[in-house]
């Protein structure tokens, strides 16, 4: 369970985040839409714990985001998140690059999550030697490789063709069906529609 | 994450090179600096201990080619009880020939035979010995010192760099060149009575002279302590320059690499961790850097010492202490320069991290 009072976020002088408080049920798929500079990105953000909001609250599963002893660890065992880019670390390969978000994981618990995701065959090569598709997925299971019972992704398609986009939506839907709370930030009202519930945004207020 | 520093290292060849090489030039340069001047500090030290438990000097003066006493006192030292042996030396340089300086050493005939004859005899009086290094360059039956005409009496060799690139002749010879009597005595002492009053002794025979033991002279000799703290200022500023190089190559690295650290961050590892990659890449260079150092440092050593310009006079000596401690140095400005900026760059909230640096 994901409660938000009430977060404000500024950047410079730009209130790009204006009061803004929801709660997202645990297993719910949502779906975050909104023009390109609503501020979709910048909530999913202070959502997931990796930026500090100005002002407001977030409590997950009931604990305090403010009070979090160990914000490292919670990051590490509650939170997935794919972002915009792939962000891949370019000196490693797709395997190593998986394997840093889940360092308890066996190499062959690794090798089975990207066999999983289609992606088994490029384990051995490097970011930029894939293509976008194949560097999406790889970032996605980056983000499920420790079983996060929080998943973030902001605009996972963003890059992707249709028929990407699609496969990467099944991949979200089986996940979500799975137990995987998910929080979805994207322009595209079609994909949207598969969440369980879509939630929009405005100059960074809810609609 | 041994393996990924080296991926990350290698991934960066530019970058890696530049660490390393100004990690090597610095580390070069002060092994370079330290082993000069304690070669300096040595060989001077070795003729000093070489013989006598006192040396006599003239009192309030700082270096020993200034030093002028009277060899007068050489009978009336001899009659103190507990004395054995009492022995000139002028330590004097001078052009000779077409060497415009050369270590001259005056001696009382006891002196004479600690150097090893290797040709011809022991200088007489408007005789010369001449070291082995400078040997070859000079021509052959007689040479001039300053503007008197010495014979060739014979060749020595030494292993210390200040006597072997040097000459040697009788006192009285050295005296008339350089307008005094010694620049130093020897004193030899047969144990029965104890140092300090025979020092005592010595020291009440004229108010122009200094005694000290070999050992304390030695450790309190002016000019020895002008040549250590030079190298070391000269060191750290090495070592400094060192350092800047490699902060800001890591910054502007770290500049380049905040998304890395960003997505570190927001898979949950801590500030340590990423300190502690950026710590192991560097260590890498580091621990490289520091054995190629030493490698170039020994190998221009190698070279000065042979070179006939220099005459054997720079005879370095990288010893162990030395390398140790310029190991620690050099451990110390390889961590310095990548913890600040790496620590600097991993106290922001991921996202910033992460957009800040994919921005920049
Ligand atoms: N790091 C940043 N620094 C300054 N302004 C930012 C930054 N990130 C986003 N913004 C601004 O905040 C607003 C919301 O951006 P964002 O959250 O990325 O929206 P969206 O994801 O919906 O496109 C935009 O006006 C954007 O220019
Ligand atoms: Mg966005």
């Amino acid at each position: 369970m994901i409660v938000a009072v009430d977060l404000v976020h500024f950047y410079g002088q730009e209130r790009v985040i204006d009061g803004i408080s929801l709660q997202i049920a645990p297993g719910e798929f949502v779906a975050l839409t909104g023009e390109s500079g609503s501020g979709k990105s910048t909530l999913l953000s202070i959502l997931s714990t990796l930026l500090h909001p100005d002002s407001g609250h977030i409590f997950i599963d009931g604990q305090s985001m403010e009070t979090l002893k160990d914000p490292n660890r919670f990051r590490r065992e509650y939170i997935g998140f794919v972002f915009q880019f792939h962000y891949l670390i370019p000196y490693l390969n797709i395997r190593e690059n998986v394997a840093l978000a889940a360092p308890k994981r066996s190499g062959e618990e690794i090798m089975e999550l990207l066999e999983r995701l289609g992606i088994g065959a490029i384990a051995h090569k490097m970011a930029d030697e894939v293509s976008g598709g194949q560097r999406q997925r790889a970032a996605i299971a980056r983000a499920v490789a420790n079983g996060p019972r929080i998943l973030f992704a902001d605009e996972p398609t963003g890059n992707l063709d249709s028929k990407n986009s699609e496969k990467v939506f099944d991949l979200f839907r089986k996940i979500a069906d799975e137990g995987t709370t998910l929080v979805v930030a994207t322009h595209d009202r079609r994909l949207a529609e598969r969440a369980d519930r879509i939630i929009e945004i405005k100059d960074g207020r809810l609609v | 994450m041994f393996i990924h520093a080296f991926k990350s290292l290698r991934a960066n060849p530019m970058r890696t090179l530049l660490v390393f090489g100004s990690l090597t030039v610095s580390v070069t340069a002060v092994f370079l600096i330290n082993a000069i001047a304690h070669g300096i500090v040595s060989s001077y030290s070795t003729i000093l201990r070489s013989d006598g438990d006192l040396i006599v000097t003239q009192a309030k003066i700082s270096d020993t080619f200034f030093s002028d006493v009277d060899t007068a006192l050489i009978p009336k030292i001899r009659k103190i009880p507990g004395v054995e042996k009492v022995t000139a030396m002028i330590v004097g340089a001078s052009p000779v020939e077409r060497l415009p300086i050369v270590a001259v050493y005056g001696l009382s005939p006891e002196r004479m035979e600690r150097y090893r004859l290797l040709r011809g005899h022991y200088p007489g009086p408007g005789e010369v010995m001449v070291g082995r290094s400078i040997a070859g360059r000079l021509p052959m039956p007689a040479l001039s010192i300053g503007d008197r005409r010495f014979r060739i009496a014979g060749v020595f060799g030494s292993d210390t760099g200040f006597e072997s690139g040097g000459v040697v002749l009788t006192l009285k010879d050295a005296g008339t060149l350089f307008h005094k009597k010694a620049s130093m005595l020897f004193v030899d002492l047969d144990g029965r009575v104890p140092a300090e009053k025979v020092i005592a002794a010595v020291a009440a025979l004229s108010p122009k002279i200094e005694v000290k033991s070999t050992e304390s002279f030695v450790k309190n000799y002016h000019q020895f302590r002008i040549i250590e703290t030079s190298a070391d200022v000269i060191s750290l500023i090495a070592l400094l320059m060192g350092l800047i190089s490699i902060a800001s190559i890591m910054s502007v690295t770290m500049l380049e690499r905040k998304y890395e650290f960003g997505i570190l961050r927001a898979l949950g590892y801590g500030r340590g961790v990423i300190v502690g990659r950026i710590l192991l890449e560097t260590l890498w260079i580091g621990v490289a850097a520091y054995l190629t150092a030493l490698a170039a440092a020994l190998g221009i050593l190698w070279i000065l010492r042979r070179l006939p310009a220099l005459q054997g006079y720079v005879d370095g000596i990288i010893t162990l202490p030395m390398a140790v401690e310029v190991g620690l140095a050099a451990l110390g400005i390889t961590v310095l320069g990548a913890i600040l900026p790496a620590w600097k760059s991993s106290g922001i909230d991921p996202m910033e991290l992460i957009t800040r640096g994919s921005r920049a």
